[in-house]
């Protein structure tokens, strides 16, 4: 599978029929040690990097997504693991090569940012998502969130991006790559 | 954090900086280390902003899945209770045909635009349609046809009022194979059901998120079904443990009327418009406003014929008195009835020529006196008395009057009056008279006849004469009359069987725009209503704006009329009105009706006080004209008889003078009686005077002349212009042909003369067949008054023919007048039969 932008819809669709994998997703992190509820949100992360590894130039699926969600999955699960210094099963040296994949990595640190979108109140999260996140424009943004116009949208946009900006640069060392 | 650093990165990596400042920015971030940081911050925050919303897709993904695993194990309501609140239930056979309401297309989505919402379908195997609502009023089919009615603000979002686009998602089981694909049962415990279809409906953002319907108005659904079924009811579906679909709560269902502008609606009588369409009527809907209003009275004229006579009888009888009065004796255009009816001219015999009765006498009791609007005279043919007397005091106004005035006469006689149609201005009277004189008890005369009136027109007709020896009766003697009142039952002719148009016209504005009457489903059933041609089913709908057309359907079904029970069965239901709004349309509806029923009764009115005030015109100038002629034929015969009696006697070489005794062979006249009645007969004679031997001839030349098409004329005339004459003459045709004889002494000008509604025709042909041409009426003037000029030896003459014309021109204008008259009333007849379908056109006396 060529590397490419899905549509929305696209990956909607995709990630219903991932779901359904999910008891046997749940099943084989158990086997590694995994707890359901941490199994529940490594899923969704996993899901979550699959969909964003498609959107990447030059990225070529060799193998069924659910594998590599599962794979993913498992990677996660040794990172989280690792970090709560947890017993895990590493199966293969190769894990630990993915588990240091750059751009692995990178996602890691991004999912730490997350905590950065977070902290800003509901409207600017909404803003932010719509806009990066699901690619609308600013007059649809403005609409969804109950804004006056677009300009006013953006210029709330600018003040979101600066308390994003502000409290990243606070909590610099918490974020900062492991 | 510098915020306009934050802007104007934001600018620059959304590549909406310009050029310029591009540059600027550019070098500042190489000299600016901390921008630089701030760049790359910025970079990351995009990111992290955009995981964060990939995030949110996953989650939602996740959370649909949840739900779905928790609706297969738990209890799950098919039909959303949450998202409809309010739902119709309607067969709905002519859709397409009735409504106009917009209708969005269910092909709005081919492309698979929302497949990602597929999965939150709750019906298996069905076919899953989207519709984009925009936030607007909108309707929408489904592709079974069903109709979908959106209001604005119909949804809500985690219950807060939600305007945006909906993309509304729908399912629909309306046959078996559907319902059987779809796994649905048709239970509801254990009782089975009978199933029209079922739907399934739910509504989201355009990002996925689920919207709820807030229950003030709802959505409206309308299901079309083969047929209407009574007790159908709407179910909520509800899933078991076993996975199966349970029905409950099931709720009666009513069909929202389908309102519309007043204005847009059709409430004339079936067949009005395209009857109006097809004689190209005005389209202006006031005028067709007006002549349905027209129509007010409904009551429908008896008689159209001329040949008809009503006859009936009432077991009424009044009587009142006339006083005899004064009158006088002339002549009248009726001696020819004279002589033809009557034989020794002792008879006394009884003529009418328009006439109507007067009713401000207590004993006299005429029903719909208001309808008569003609006038007669009563002419007697006094005994011994060679010349008709006409009087009569017309009254020209709503109430007919009869009054005679006497001379010389005192009678009395009875009068049958018997039989009397008519109504309106435009149609015909006909009655019956019989008049019996009584005088001292004993029975002079008893005549009947037939009268028909026809407007100016009357011919009347002897049909009975009994005669009785006649009497003359002496001054101011009481003379009692007593008229029967013939018809009283049988005058009701009124036809009670109508829907008054002033009703209709008077809630058919857009003050009744928020009532049930202003909606689809009444127009449809106004078809009906005037169908049954009865204003108390009109009264159920209009009296009753706050109910539901279901219940008031099956009032008129109880009312005798069961084609409504198809209106009832479509459980149609009601448009409330809040009191203060009821109360006002109630208001101006009365007040309306009262309004159109003065209108109606003024324009009829004024119409007939138009027609009345011609006639009466006509009417003596006819009377006049009648005079004139009389007198014209009267002087130009004297100066014939003279011309006739000079001649002879320059014949015989004699002076005229009294006396002269001829020895013609025969018995001994005087000379002037051979001349007399040679002149009066028109026929050449030869006077010899045995004295001298000298004969004396007056010559007669016979001549004749056919004119050509002589029916398509009202009035055709020879007129003779002789130019040793004081005037003209003017001959009458008979059966088109004109016979008459000309005095050889006379130089005549000989011209034809034709009138009717289209104008004047004119011929001055010497040739036994004529043929008139079409003239101007100046041309018509001058043809004539040129030939009498010239002609003239008196200044009579011209002015003979001047008046002449003049009357001659009426009559035209009366021709056109009646011609007018008669097209009305023939196209109120065919009207008529359309405003009201149910009055009848048969004599109710025959």
């Amino acid at each position: 599978m060529q590397g490419n932008k899905p549509s929305l819809i696209e990956k909607e669709k995709e990630l219903r029929q991932l779901y359904k994998k999910w008891p046997e997703f749940r099943k084989y992190l158990k086997i590694l040690g995994c707890p359901t509820q941490a199994a529940e949100d490594i899923f969704q992360e996993s899901l979550l990097i699959y969909i964003r590894k498609k959107e990447t130039p030059d990225f070529i699926l060799t193998v069924d997504p659910f594998y590599y969600v599962r794979n993913t999955g498992k990677l996660l699960w040794y990172n989280q693991a690792r970090k709560e210094q947890k017993q895990a099963t590493f199966s293969l040296e190769s894990d630990v090569e993915e588990l240091n994949d750059e751009w692995f990595q990178k996602e890691l640190l991004l999912k730490q940012m997350e905590s950065a979108i977070e902290s800003l109140g509901k409207k600017c999260q909404e803003i932010l998502q719509l806009f990066y996140g699901l690619g609308l424009n600013m007059v649809d943004v403005a609409q969804k969130v109950g804004l006056r116009n677009d300009k006013v949208a953006k210029a709330q946009k600018y003040r979101c991006l600066n308390s994003a900006k502000e409290w990243v640069t606070a909590n610099e060392t918490a974020v900062g790559a492991d | 954090m510098n915020e306009n650093w934050t802007k104007f990165i934001e600018l620059y990596l959304q590549g909406e900086l310009s050029l310029e400042d591009t540059a600027k920015l550019k070098a500042e971030l190489d000299r600016n280390s901390e921008m630089r940081h701030s760049l790359e911050l910025q970079k990351r925050i995009h990111e992290t902003a955009k995981r964060s919303g990939q995030r949110q897709l996953v989650k939602s993904v996740q959370k649909s899945y949840q739900l779905q695993r928790t609706l297969k194990t738990s209890i799950v309501s098919v039909v959303v209770a949450t998202v409809i609140v309010a739902l119709g239930y309607l067969a709905y056979q002519a859709f397409e045909n009735k409504t106009k309401d917009k209708i969005e297309s269910s092909e709005a989505l081919v492309d698979g635009k929302y497949k990602e919402l597929d999965k939150m379908a709750e019906l298996d195997n069905l076919p899953i349609s989207y519709f984009e609502h925009d936030g607007n009023t909108a309707t929408f089919l489904s592709r079974k046809g069903i109709l979908i009615s959106v209001p604005e603000q119909t949804f809500l979002l985690d219950g807060k009022s939600y305007d945006g686009k909906a993309i509304i998602q729908f399912q629909e089981a309306l046959d078996a194979s559907d319902i059987i694909k779809a796994g649905l049962s048709t239970t509801s415990g254990d009782q089975l059901l009978e199933t029209q279809g079922m739907f399934q409906l739910k509504a989201f953002t355009p990002d996925g998120k689920q919207l709820t319907v807030n229950d003030k108005d709802g959505i409206y659904l309308q299901v079309p079904v083969e047929e209407n079924k009574e007790g159908m009811m709407l179910f909520n579906g509800v899933k078991t443990a076993d996975g199966q679909i349970d029905w409950q709560n099931p709720k009666p269902i009513e069909k929202l009327p389908i309102r519309a502008n007043m204005l847009d609606l059709d409430l004339y009588p079936p067949g009005y418009e395209a009857k109006l369409d097809e004689l190209k009527w005005s389209q202006k809907k006031q005028k067709r406003d007006s002549l349905y209003l027209s129509f007010e009275d409904g009551k429908s004229p008896l008689n159209q014929k001329f040949q008809n006579s009503v006859v009936g009888k009432s077991t009424e009888e009044k009587q009142f008195e006339f006083r005899s009065k004064n009158f006088s004796i002339y002549s009248s255009q009726y001696r020819n009835y004279l002589k033809a009816m009557s034989k020794p001219v002792t008879d006394i015999s009884v003529l009418f020529y328009r006439g109507g009765f007067r009713t401000n006498e207590p004993n006299v009791d005429i029903k719909q006196i208001d309808r008569f609007n003609y006038d007669f005279t009563i002419g007697y043919v006094i005994p011994q008395q060679s010349e008709a007397i006409s009087v009569l005091n017309d009254s020209l106004t709503a109430h007919p009057t009869i009054s005679i005035k006497e001379k010389n006469i005192s009678k009395r006689s009875e009068i049958d009056y018997l039989g009397l149609t008519t109504i309106h201005n435009d149609v015909e009277v006909t009655f019956q008279y019989s008049e019996n004189l009584i005088s001292n008890g004993v029975s002079l005369y008893e005549i009947t006849y037939r009268i028909h009136l026809f407007k100016a027109i009357v011919e009347p007709q002897i049909i009975e004469a009994k005669r009785i020896d006649p009497k003359i009766f002496g001054k101011n003697k009481n003379i009692s009359f007593t008229i029967k009142s013939l018809f009283e039952d049988a005058m009701d002719i009124s036809n009670t069987n109508f829907l008054p148009p002033s009703k209709v016209l008077a809630i058919w504005k857009k003050d009744f725009n928020k009532t049930i009457l202003a909606t689809r489903d009444f127009e449809k059933r106004m078809k009906a209503i005037h169908e049954t041609c009865n204003e108390k089913v009109f009264d159920v709908y209009a009296n009753q704006l706050n109910k539901a057309f279901w219940q008031l359907d099956e009032q008129v079904v109880k009312m005798g009329y069961a084609n409504f029970q198809a209106f009832a069965d479509e459980r149609v239901g009601a448009l409330k009105l809040d009191n203060v709004h009821m109360n006002s349309i109630r208001q101006f509806y009365e007040s309306n009706v009262s309004r159109l029923k003065e209108l109606a009764k003024k324009d009829k009115n004024f119409q007939k006080a138009i027609e009345m005030a011609w006639d009466s015109k006509v009417r003596r100038e006819r009377n006049e004209e009648v005079i004139r002629s009389a007198a014209r034929v009267q002087k130009v015969f004297q100066d014939e008889y003279n011309l006739n009696l000079d001649n002879v006697y320059k014949q015989l070489g004699k002076s005229r003078t009294v006396g002269v005794t001829i020895y013609g062979g025969g018995p001994v006249y005087n000379i002037d009686k051979y001349v007399r009645d040679a002149t009066i007969a028109r026929k050449s004679a030869t006077i010899t005077d045995t004295e001298t031997g000298k004969t004396a001839k007056i010559t007669y030349n016979p001549i004749t002349a056919t004119v050509k098409n002589a029916k398509d004329y009202g009035k055709l005339y020879m007129y003779l212009m002789p130019e040793e004459l004081s005037s003209f003459q003017r001959i009458d045709p008979i059966n088109g042909k004109f016979d008459y004889s000309l005095n050889a002494a006379i130089n005549y000008k000989v011209v034809f003369v034709g009138i009717n509604e289209k104008g004047y025709f004119i011929s001055d042909e010497n040739s036994s067949l004529i043929e008139l041409k079409s003239v101007s009426e100046k041309e018509f003037e001058r043809t004539l008054e040129k030939i009498s000029k010239d002609r003239q030896k008196s200044s009579t003459k011209s002015s003979d023919m001047s008046r002449e014309l003049n009357w001659l021109k009426l009559e035209k204008q009366d021709y056109k007048e009646q011609k007018l008259r008669q097209q009305n009333a023939e196209f109120r007849r065919m009207m008529k039969g359309i405003v009201h379908p149910c009055a009848s056109e048969q004599n109710p006396f025959q």
